[in-house]
């Protein structure tokens, strides 16, 4: 089965790679019929507000026609959200107010009677143009610093595919959905994962993809988190696993905890990734390593009876600080 | 051929199905929009003062009826009968943005009234002044799924055994609770305060508390298989503090000061002791039970119904530490678009850590069997450290509109040097009716043993596998690793709608596992002077006498004809190290939006690896994951995922680390 992967995939990955080459080059034309306007191509790297106030018409005029445009409550919603507070801060110029603060100068919209070449718009624009604007006020902190390195952005994913600042479905973030029904819209297979029978409490609205994965980028892999001592995000609920312990379970520290759980679900208990208990150990603690040293089980072991579960009697396997061969905790 | 009464019947009602299943189908669909559209109905609230209110709150009751095996049912999913709070929520937003206390009010629960999920979620906020976020959560684990810890126990007969283990078969011998059982609750709270979010300079605070207890049921591998109540009982508390300053145009500086506490305050006793030794002593016989293999031991029962006192059983059992751990940790991290085409951003954090048991106390009262053990005491103290440091840099260089070079660097270095001094004392007797007899020393010993109030001074029955009398063992462990991984990407924006990107990341990894022990051990004699020379000082040649000349190193004879072992190994071997390990991956990614609605997303990673830490670390894998998300209308979504992720490692042996 591992070989046939290993001569299909490279050949499958070829054919999808060229049929979407294939298929975007024909992309672009589409576009431009779509009646899409154009976008400065300056923004797409980061947006500079233009200062000059005589550019900018302030919020009311924004209102006469917005109101309800181009959905009911557009403005309604907007302000009663927190992105109102931007109206607040006198200290600052037009630039940072209200409307303009993240579609840019209206004058030139408004003069055109409407035209909406003449300002930002959202819609249509591109993952790239969208977070520049939205980051000019929101990255700071480590928790959207990366975000123009984030495996989102990178798939094309910008801040308005998941939050809408004028029809959110929850009030803090403007999520346009709550999770982890918006992260599922995309991460279909994670969906199925916390349908096993052993799962993280996902769907009943216990934990959040966003308790150990940071949806903003960060410095690790998968856009984990990690806890404040830079151990594995598991640890911020798992305590008592953290140790440090005299004798570490090393693997729990140098692999993690995915070495022996499958974090999101699984049909076996304890989200371990093998049914039974010494199936899992016996991968590492293998009899043919017997002669090498003592990690190997010792051939006392009778795995026919009640040693199959090794935890029976290594019952504190994450670590001990009292027994070597964590007997005891 | 005409088909017979039964089938046509069975032929129509699979019509009748086929048609019912598509009229379902055709008014799901048709009505989806209707009820997407009443959903979509937004309450108004009332207006109150200054404030809009909303409230809602939904009541319901769960009716449950369970059969089978219900240790299954609360073990999968714990939902109970009875009436439930299935959501609360009110909401208050002020009318004119200038709210007395607060401009915005979000209070939010569910679960509440048996479910073994509750939380609770509070935000208050005023509009330039504050942002208060509250967050409770409280989860139920219970846990008896009887079949992963004990599947195979064999029901042969006890001969003479009580109620449930003799006769005919011996039926108590399968539990039927896993010997693991658990029932503890996690209370978890998150408070986080901004003051002045909106200001170039903005402070942070913040606590969370994290509790787990409740009962379970543990196990101890001394003897037999014990059975032991655990009272569950661990806290953690953290405290930060952290300020974000704008110091130039686009650039944002935090700090972040956290102080975590742990406290681990778990005990265990041993559980009951069900089975009668003498008329007035009861033991515990521990959870395996096999009459076919001499589990838990040979005879296990008397013809007088009593437990064989030369079984492995225990009339008692105490284990408990005071557990505490506090790290502190300071974290810098920077962030600027100061030049237009370059965005940067910059972490330092550094924890260190103190580490301690104090009051650690193990006390046994029974028998172990193949080493003659009667009553044995295990103090001393646990220390150590933590200590954690990583940096990390990122930066993006937007070269063209189009193409942008991306670098994400991390690295991160962490110890952990741990030590146990363990004292331990052991008594030892050839039966659990015989009370120990203690050995009255004539040479100088390093450790003062108290003997329980039966021990009276006599010879001590050891036997060839006895562990030493006394024993002080150092057991001083250092586990570091020290890591170092690079991602570089090249992301090209072909149009709107197609972008891809090419990486490589390298991962470089070491990691050292070294250990320390001493040992300071007195073996004393009895029944026969010659049992003082056991284990780790047992004779070199056999011979009737004992002598110096015929003891390993370390172990000096005394005048009392007791043995004095003082030895220690020192640093691992080399095997313990492992080689550095470097990790190679070749990244690949596009994605694309053929449509306004429809986008299709490709990732791939090739990583290959010239070692590995265990045997199930791979050290090649390929993954390729596809997804496509087409957004048909408001209420329907399109979606699929692909993914292959295969892996392999070849290694034979890491090193010995398999521990």
């Amino acid at each position: 089965m591992v070989g046939s992967l290993h001569r299909y995939v490279p050949i499958s990955t070829a054919l999808l790679v060229a049929s979407l080459m294939a298929l975007f080059l024909l992309v672009p034309g589409r576009a431009q019929q779509s009646g899409k306007k154009p976008q400065p191509a300056h923004e797409s790297k980061s947006y500079e507000r233009p200062t000059d106030p005589s550019l900018y018409v302030g919020e009311e005029t924004c209102k006469t026609c917005h109101e309800d445009m181009p959905s009911k409550d557009f403005v309604k919603n907007y302000e009663g959200s927190p992105h109102f507070v931007t109206t607040m801060d006198k200290r600052k110029g037009p630039e940072w107010h209200g409307c303009e603060a993240c579609h840019g100068p209206g004058k030139a919209h408004v003069d055109g009677g409407g035209d909406k070449t003449k300002i930002f718009t959202f819609k249509g624009s591109s993952a790239q143009e969208i977070s520049a604007r939205c980051l000019g006020c929101h990255e700071y902190g480590a928790e959207h610093s990366n975000y123009a390195r984030s495996v989102h952005l990178q798939n094309g994913v910008g801040c308005t595919d998941c939050h809408d600042p004028h029809h959110a479905k929850e009030s803090q973030f403007l999520l346009k959905a709550s999770q982890p029904a918006l992260c599922y819209s995309c991460h279909l297979d994670k969906k199925q994962q916390f349908n096993r029978p052993f799962h993280h409490r996902v769907n009943e609205g216990l934990v959040k993809c966003t308790d150990c994965h940071n949806q903003h980028g960060g410095f690790l892999t998968r856009q984990l988190r990690a806890t404040a001592t830079e151990d594995t995000v598991c640890l911020k609920c798992h305590t008592d696993k953290a140790g440090p312990f005299v004798f570490e379970h090393e693997t729990v520290k140098i692999e993690g905890c995915v070495s022996c759980h499958t974090p999101h679900g699984s049909s076996n208990p304890r989200l371990l990734k093998r049914a039974q208990v010494n199936l899992l150990c016996l991968e590492c603690h293998a009899f043919s390593a017997d002669q090498g040293g003592p990690p190997a089980t010792p051939t006392f072991h009778n795995q026919a009876q009640k040693y199959q579960a090794c935890t029976m009697c290594h019952q504190s396997i994450h670590g001990s600080n009292s027994n070597q061969f964590f007997f005891t905790p | 051929m005409r088909p017979t009464n039964h089938e046509s019947k069975t032929a129509m009602k699979r019509r009748m199905a086929r048609i019912s299943w598509v009229a379902f189908s055709v008014l799901l669909f048709a009505g989806a929009p209707r009820a997407r559209a009443q959903q979509d109905v937004e309450q108004k609230g009332i207006e109150q003062g200054n404030y809009n209110v909303k409230q809602s709150i939904e009541f319901g009751g769960r009716f449950t009826s369970i059969s089978g095996d219900t240790q299954a049912y609360d073990s999968f999913v714990n939902l109970q009968q009875g009436p439930r709070l299935l959501g609360f929520t009110t909401e208050m937003n002020s009318l004119n943005h200038h709210g007395t206390l607060f401009d915005r009010f979000s209070f939010s629960n569910f679960g509440y009234g048996g479910d073994p999920n509750q939380v609770s979620r509070l935000r208050i906020a005023k509009n330039t002044w504050y942002n208060f976020d509250a967050l409770f959560r409280k989860d139920e684990n219970f846990w008896d799924y009887s079949v992963q810890a004990n599947p195979l126990n064999p029901t042969t007969p006890f001969v003479n055994g009580p109620a449930g283990f003799g006769g005919t078969a011996c039926t108590a011998c399968v539990l039927s609770t896993s010997p693991h059982t658990m029932n503890t609750r996690r209370k978890m709270g998150d408070y986080n305060l901004t003051l002045q979010p909106n200001s170039p300079v903005r402070f942070r605070m913040g606590y969370s508390r994290n509790i787990i207890e409740g009962p379970a049921f543990t196990t101890i591998h001394q003897g037999t298989e014990q059975f032991l109540l655990e009272d569950v009982k661990t806290t953690v508390n953290t405290y930060r503090l952290g300020i974000d300053i704008k110091v130039l145009p686009r650039t944002n500086i935090s700090y972040d000061q956290i102080w975590n506490y742990y406290k681990g305050d778990t005990g265990t006793t041993d559980f009951a002791q069900p089975f009668p030794v003498s008329p007035t002593q009861n033991v515990d016989l521990g959870v395996s039970f096999n009459a076919g293999a001499s589990q838990p031991c040979g005879g296990t029962f008397l013809a007088s119904g009593f437990v064989n006192p030369a079984c492995s059983a225990y009339f008692s059992y105490l284990d408990h530490a005071r557990t505490r751990t506090k790290t502190p940790t300071e974290q810098l991290n920077i962030q600027s678009n100061f030049w237009p085409d370059l965005d940067l951003s910059a972490r330092v954090n550094y924890s260190s850590g103190d580490a301690s048991v104090a009051g650690y106390d193990q006390t046994l009262f029974g028998r172990e069997s193949r080493t003659n053990l009667r009553n044995q005491f295990t103090t001393g103290p646990v220390f150590g450290r933590r200590v954690a440091a990583s940096a990390d840099f990122g930066a993006t260089w937007h070269i063209t509109n189009k193409l942008s070079f991306q670098n994400s660097f991390h690295y991160t270095n962490w110890h952990n040097p741990m030590e146990f001094d363990a004292s331990t004392c052991s008594f030892f007797s050839p039966n659990l009716l015989t009370n120990a007899n203690s050995f009255t020393p004539g040479s100088p010993v390093p450790l003062t043993c108290a003997p329980p109030a039966n021990v009276a001074p006599g010879t001590v029955v050891h036997n060839a596998s006895s562990a030493p009398d006394l024993a002080i063992v150092i057991n001083s462990n250092f586990l570091k690793q020290d890591e170092k991984s690079n991602l570089s990407q090249l992301d090209y924006r072909f149009s709107e709608k197609f972008g891809a990107r090419v990486g490589f990341r390298y991962r470089h990894r070491f990691v050292a596992d070294n250990f320390f022990d001493a040992e300071n051990e007195v073996f004393y004699p009895g029944p026969t002077p010659a049992l003082a020379a056991r284990g780790a000082c047992a004779l070199l040649a056999p011979a009737p006498t004992i002598t110096q000349a015929n003891l390993p190193t370390g172990c000096t004879l005394n005048g009392d004809g007791s043995i004095t072992l003082v030895a220690g190994s020192g640093f691992a071997p080399a095997s313990a190290i492992v080689p550095p390990i470097n990790e190679y991956s070749g990244l690949f990614g596009l994605w694309a939006k053929p449509l306004q609605n429809w986008t299709i997303r490709y990732d791939m990673e090739l990583m290959s690896a010239d070692g590995s830490f265990t045997r199930v670390s791979p050290t090649h894998s390929q993954e390729y994951r596809v997804r496509s998300k087409y957004n048909v209308a408001s209420w329907l979504n399109l979606n699929g995922n692909v993914l292959v992720w295969e892996s392999r490692n070849n290694e034979f042996q890491q090193g010995d680390l398999q521990r």
